[in-house]
């Protein structure tokens, strides 16, 4: 099985519950934060919705240097936070579905200016920055909807609002 | 590269990192809940640690009924206890992952509750969902509850407000 074959199927089932829990985040709660030292609700969002671009980078470049300036998302409404995810979601698909397991093997560099900072297979970047980092940022993202009594989806199973097994 | 070559330099990774965040469970904090519907913090390091549980059953059936199995939900009564039941249920998730040829690990697994079907994927599948972005989606919600009981947070990717500077 080719790998983006392997791949796709995860994504798109990812990708969709994480777009329910996005659409659950309240607008009105964007300032937000559990403790002093957290995201804030917004910004936890955006971080969420501008995650799926670093899989287009990860296949489509072969390194990023982080002395270039990367502008954090830092929406202020929900619906910039689906817009800029549904794009970024739709261009990391393409990306990932155009890529041969040739490609997916291929090295990625991370670095700051002169210094590599880590090297990894292409796959491995969409794995871990991509679907790993997407899937953690999620679960913050829970808890600060269930602390802010904004309802719950389903993620791996029932929560406490919604699917019963 | 089979599927479980592949898959265990992530298990590895991702394993030491969940160590690193129940390391951190504060033991005087296990009933602490961050609000009434949610779980409590040692019942939620619980779940994280107890999903590797799954793995060696899974490769050796075909399916696994819910309502029938009679698991007990791992609630440790102190982080020590907590680390000695994650330890074990990495080795042998290991073990067993380590040990799946690809054939193996294509078969279809299915889950059922009190005979229902709620879905049958590849093995491969499971050790993915039910197991590995399993317990990263709750290991995530496990350091929003650390940095609310005042615990320090370890880098899970990439830097922390406590530590870790790139």
């Amino acid at each position: 099985m080719a790998i983006r074959d392997a791949l796709l199927p995860e994504f798109d089932h990812e990708m969709a519950t994480t777009r329910k829990t996005l659409e659950r985040v309240p607008e009105d709660k964007f300032g937000w934060k559990p403790h002093e030292k957290s995201m804030t609700m917004g910004r936890l969002a955006s971080h969420v919705a501008e995650m799926p671009a670093w899989g287009t980078v990860g296949v489509k470049q072969d390194s990023l240097d982080l002395a270039s300036g990367y502008k954090p998302l830092d929406a202020a409404t929900r619906a910039e936070v689906l817009a800029a995810f549904d794009k970024n979601v739709a261009e990391a698909r393409a990306a990932i579905a155009g890529a041969s397991d040739q490609d997916l093997m291929g090295n990625w560099s991370l670095k700051n200016g002169e210094a590599t900072l880590m090297t990894m297979p292409k796959i491995a970047v969409v794995r871990t920055f991509v679907m790993n980092h997407v899937i953690h940022h999620r679960g913050q993202l829970s808890v600060y909807l269930r602390l802010n009594n904004a309802p719950v989806p389903s993620i791996y199973g029932p929560s406490a609002d919604e699917g019963s097994m | 590269m089979s599927i479980a070559q592949a898959l265990l330099p992530e298990f590895d990774h991702e394993m030491a990192t969940t160590r690193r965040v129940l390391e951190r469970v504060p033991d005087d904090k296990l009933t602490w809940k961050p609000h009434e519907r949610s779980m409590a913090l040692g019942r939620l390091a619980g779940h994280t640690a107890e999903l590797g549980g799954l793995i060696p059953s899974a490769m050796t059936t075909e399916s696994l009924d819910m309502a029938t199995v009679g698991m007990k939900p791992l609630d440790p009564a102190s982080r020590q206890e907590l680390l000695g039941i994650f330890d074990g249920i990495v080795a042998k998730a290991r073990e067993s992952i380590a040990s799946a040829k690809d054939e193996d690990l294509m078969k279809t697994w299915t889950l059922l509750v009190n005979g229902k079907t709620i879905f049958s994927m590849p093995r491969a599948g499971i050790v993915r969902t039910i197991f590995l972005n399993h317990v990263i989606h709750h290991r995530g919600q496990l350091s929003v509850y650390l940095r609310m009981a005042g615990a320090p947070v370890p880098s899970i990717y990439g830097p922390s407000a406590d530590e870790g500077n790139m």
